[in-house]
């Protein structure tokens, strides 16, 4: 325990009773001094007062060595108790009288004889004094005095000291209570108030002491202090919220624009990076980030160096601001596209100490397309690796769809861009529906719908439990698209096809998405609107088509190609009055392939362009080699189909003049069908073509009329002799529906534009004699023959010279009359095209 | 040791103004001068001060030579010529000291007797009176008697 851990009013009353105890102390101390002293002083001036009496008195007994008198004289000293000893010498130092006190010790020695004074020795004072007669020394006398009485008398003192001592610390002890409180009271109230304004931070309180001297002017201080907190408090507070509003203002401002703020000590290493950084990359807030390499590690390896090099450019003051783009992965392993900019604080030397800025999501301008602002194919590809390495490290199951929408190019030529682009807007609305896409931002089973072409979209499913989850997708996908489209103020009905692929069935984004690509190949192979798995027999068939490709450029040098022909009749007669040139490839392995397998192939590449040419040049051959084995026979044509390709390709004229020249044929004899969508892409350059073929005196016929969407107007203006309905209207004339109307429509509207008509497909007679009552112009189809191959297409042409009609397949009953039926076309090869 | 005694004597007694106090600070002890102790006390006192006066021992022939003694002895050897000289003496301020045993009688002041082998003293207060001597009270007191007038007045 030390003195300063007690209290004021202890320690002040310890200090005021000791004060007046050491007080009390001294004085007794100083008085006892002092009364031994004047004790002493008394005692010899007493003892030479007697000794001068006795020395008076027995001068002259020792003058007249008397003894006895001298005797008697000392022994009047019994009257004096306190003298114990007297003793008179002669001259001669020899003892002439003596006297001891009978009170005193029994022991007491005579003195020696000394000098004249006084000696002190313990408790006795001894004085030696000359004996004087009349000036004349006749002897000494010595006195020993007994100062024992003094003790006594301090004993008596030390009572009295005693008392006072005690009343002088009984009225210390009130004073200093009353002086304790008056300095100790203000100091606790004020301790006391500290306390309280330190607890309730309530510093609108004063201290109300009255005091004066130093305790008030340090009530007075402290009240001064507090009034100045309280201002500081005051004016700190409204620098706080002020500043809190801004922060608030400013935290409001940057999470409205979803930006992520990051502020880097530059000289510590430490950053801080705001919340939503963290929720911008998948982090929940718990994830606390604080060092730069923890930003850096997350940029894409592609990315970082440049970015470091950017922060370093700005750091050294080389740039008046850090603006960087690049890729961030985020937790699920994905990356977005981030757009930093930030500034540096610089000390006065410009050495930057500091740096702070924001951090933008910017995935969606980057990856987005712009006009359907869903994510694009580089995006797509990205997802979709990452999604390949989650599944093969989760044994996850994902599914990649690829949906093509079928009639696109038909709505994009016959409606133009701006429908196009409307109807992909409704359509992307569409399959983001219809996949439900979780947001790309939530968790690692993603879902992606991105348009990755044209009209081809991809959608990744991430982690589905099932084969046939992808199915349901589809499903809900197709039957959103069931419902009509609005574009350009019109109501259109559009499907699409999808093909799925399994993550099991590739290891590469571009092997997954080329398998779905696959399947939605074979969805449209198979009849469009609808969805198809990719499978190891797609496989082979891509790699069927892979061998199509290569085999068919040897094919037409091989002379693998041959040309079928089918018969086409007057609808009147029955008779012959063309024949429809169809290509078939004669594989030296596969045997004899349709071009339905072979010709898409061919589409897809300038294959097309080669094998129309040498269909165009065979057929014109062929016919007019008949027309000289036959030269009194009917005037037939031969029909040749052009694609859309041909048509655009600007030596298609070349290819005709040439095949005409070579064959010697008359172009009169010579029939392009081209399909409806194929002349409807560049109306200006096709329509010069047409009007080229026209002047050279070509036949030109639209074929799969009723497919597209060609407008009457355009009808009107294009160069056309006949008109093909396509095979599907045929086909459902007998199951009673609208069919009926619809190709009564198609004759009335072209025989109107001065068109003749060709029904194909008729392969009953109940269609033959619906279209003939109809009045269509000529027909083709199973009824009256297959195609055939060249030999048995020179046995039509023959039996047309004697003025054969085309047999009926199928002649029943009811079966009409025709002529000169030679041979059964039922005895033809059972090709099914 | 009588002479230390005389010596004393002197000290003790004062004598009337005007006969000390004449210019002469002498204080004269007259002996005869046949005394036979002459020698010892010409050689013990003479010379010596009491307060500013100084001790002279004169010897003196025949009586009517008093003139200037102021303490006169008369030792035993003197016994004839004792009670003319105290007769001739009487009223004069001159202090008679003797030894024999009727010099008190015969006027004498102050006689030496033995006591025990020691030196004692009686005193006739009535003669040194009578000659305007004043002897202390502390002289008085050490005397072994003291009579008022003549031998027949002993005690204290």
């Amino acid at each position: 325990m030390h003195i300063r851990d007690f209290s004021i009013r202890f320690n002040l009353s310890l200090l005021t009773i000791s004060a007046s105890v050491l007080a009390v102390l001294l004085a007794s101390l100083g008085f006892a001094i002092y009364e031994w002293q004047r004790y002493r002083a008394s005692a010899v001036h007493e003892l030479t007062a007697l000794a001068d009496i006795l020395g008076g008195n027995t001068a002259a007994s020792l003058a007249f060595n008397d003894e006895r008198t001298a005797q008697e004289m000392l022994s009047a000293l019994a009257t004096e108790p306190s003298v114990l000893v007297a003793c008179l010498y002669d001259n001669q130092g020899r003892v002439f009288a003596d006297y001891r006190s009978s009170g005193g010790p029994h022991a007491a020695r005579l003195p020696a004889q000394r000098s004249d004074g006084a000696y002190y020795e313990g408790e006795s004072l001894t004085l030696f004094r000359g004996v004087l007669l009349k000036g004349e020394r006749t002897g000494s006398i010595a006195l020993v005095y007994d100062l024992g009485g003094f003790r006594l008398r301090l004993l008596e003192y030390a009572k009295i000291a005693i008392l006072v001592l005690f009343i002088s610390v009984l009225a210390t002890f009130l004073a200093s209570l009353r002086l304790a409180h008056s300095i100790a009271d203000p100091l606790v109230q004020l301790a006391v108030l500290t306390h309280r304004i330190s607890s309730e931070k309530d510093y609108s309180v004063r201290a109300g002491i009255r005091s004066g001297g130093e305790t008030g002017l340090l009530v007075d201080s402290f009240n001064e202090m507090l009034s100045q907190i309280e201002s500081r408090e005051g004016a700190l507070k409204d620098a706080l919220s002020s500043l809190q509003e801004s922060e608030e203002r400013y935290a409001l401002a940057a999470r409205g624009a979803n930006d992520g703020l990051w502020d880097w000590n530059l000289v510590t290493g430490e950053i801080y990076f705001s919340p939503r950084w963290g929720q911008m990359l998948g982090y929940a807030e718990s994830d606390c980030w604080s060092t730069p390499e923890q930003w850096f590690g997350h940029i894409h390896p592609g990315d970082r160096e440049r970015v470091r090099a950017e922060i370093k450019a700005h750091r050294e003051g080389k740039t008046l601001e850090f603006v960087s783009e690049y890729r961030m992965r985020q937790k699920s392993g994905g990356y977005i596209w981030t757009l930093s900019r930030g500034i540096a604080v610089r000390d006065s030397t410009g050495k930057a100490i500091r740096m702070a800025g924001s951090q933008t999501d910017i995935t969606e301008g980057k990856i987005a397309d712009p006009l359907t602002r869903l994510p694009n194919r580089p995006y797509f590809m990205d997802r979709l690796e990452s999604a390949i390495e989650n599944a093969h490290q989760q044994k996850w199951l994902f599914a990649v769809l690829f949906v093509d929408l079928d009639q696109f190019k038909q709505v994009n030529d016959s409606l133009g861009h701006a429908a196009g682009d409307e109807l992909l807007i409704d359509f992307a609305g569409r399959l983001r529906a219809g996949v439900r896409s979780n947001s790309r931002r939530n968790g690692t089973a993603e879902s992606v719908v991105a348009r990755i072409g044209g009209d081809e979209f991809a959608i990744l499913l991430g982690h589905i439990e099932r084969e046939t989850d992808a199915s349901k997708v589809s499903t809900r996908i197709l039957k959103r698209l069931g419902e009509p489209f609005y574009v350009d103020g019109r109501k259109i009905f559009v499907s699409a096809s999808i093909g799925i692929a399994l993550n099991s069935t590739g290891d590469t984004p571009e092997e997954l998405l080329h398998n779905a690509d696959t399947a939605m190949y074979q969805a449209k192979t198979n009849g469009k609107a609808r969805f198809e798995f990719f499978n190891e027999g797609l496989r082979k068939l891509v790699v069927t088509r892979f061998d199509i490709e290569t085999g068919l450029r040897k094919a037409i040098d091989a002379h693998q190609l041959v040309l079928y022909y089918q018969p086409i009749v007057s609808a009147s007669d029955s008779r012959l009055c063309g024949l429809e040139a169809l290509v078939r490839w004669n594989h030296p392995e596969r045997g004899l392939i349709l071009p339905g397998e072979f010709i898409p192939v061919a589409e897809e590449s300038d294959l097309i362009v080669l094998l129309g040419r040498w269909v165009l040049v065979e057929a014109c051959r062929r016919m007019a080699e008949w027309q000289r084995t036959f030269p009194s026979g009917p005037s037939l044509t031969i029909n040749v189909n052009v694609s859309g390709r041909q048509l655009s390709d600007p030596r298609l004229m070349e290819d005709v003049q040439f095949a005409l020249a070579e064959s010697g044929l008359n172009p009169k004899s010579l029939a392009l069908e081209m399909t409806e969508s194929s002349i409807m892409g560049d109306t200006k350059q096709t329509l010069e073509i047409l009007d080229r073929l026209k002047a050279m005196n070509i036949r030109l016929q639209i074929d799969d009329f009723g497919t597209g969407y060609s407008s009457l107007s355009r009808l009107q203006r294009l160069p056309f002799d006949n008109l093909k309905i396509d095979r599907s209207f045929i086909r459902e004339l007998s199951t009673g529906n609208s069919s009926l109307d619809i190709v009564r429509a198609i004759l009335q509207l072209a025989h109107s534009l001065k068109l003749g008509v060709v029904a194909e497909g008729v392969e009953t007679e109940e269609q033959f004699y619906s279209l003939r009552q109809l009045g269509c112009d000529y027909m083709q189809g199973f009824l009256f023959s297959k195609p055939v191959d060249a030999e048995a297409a020179e046995e039509f042409y023959r039996q047309s010279c004697n003025g054969d009609a085309i047999s009926l397949a199928f002649a029943g009953p009811r079966s009409i009359h025709v002529a000169g039926m030679g041979r059964r076309a039922a005895s033809l090869d059972a090709e099914h095209l | 040791m009588k002479a230390a005694f005389l010596f004393h004597f002197a000290q003790l007694v004062d004598w009337p103004v005007g006969v000390l106090n004449s210019g002469d600070p002498s204080l004269n002890l007259c002996i005869f001068d046949d005394e036979p102790r002459r020698q010892e006390l010409q050689s013990t006192i003479d010379g010596k001060t009491i307060g500013a006066r100084v001790f002279h021992v004169r010897l003196i022939n025949q009586a009517q030579d008093f003139q200037g003694c102021n303490i006169l002895f008369l030792s035993r050897d003197e016994a004839r010529r004792q009670a003319p000289t105290l007769k001739s003496l009487r009223g004069m301020p001159v202090l008679t000291v003797g030894e024999t045993a009727n010099f008190l009688s015969d006027g004498g002041m102050i006689r030496f007797h033995l006591e025990e082998d020691k030196i004692r003293f009686d005193i006739n207060l009535g003669g040194a009176e009578s000659s305007h001597l004043k002897i202390s009270a502390r002289l008085l007191l050490l005397a072994t008697l003291v009579t008022q007038s003549g031998a027949a007045d002993r005690g204290r």
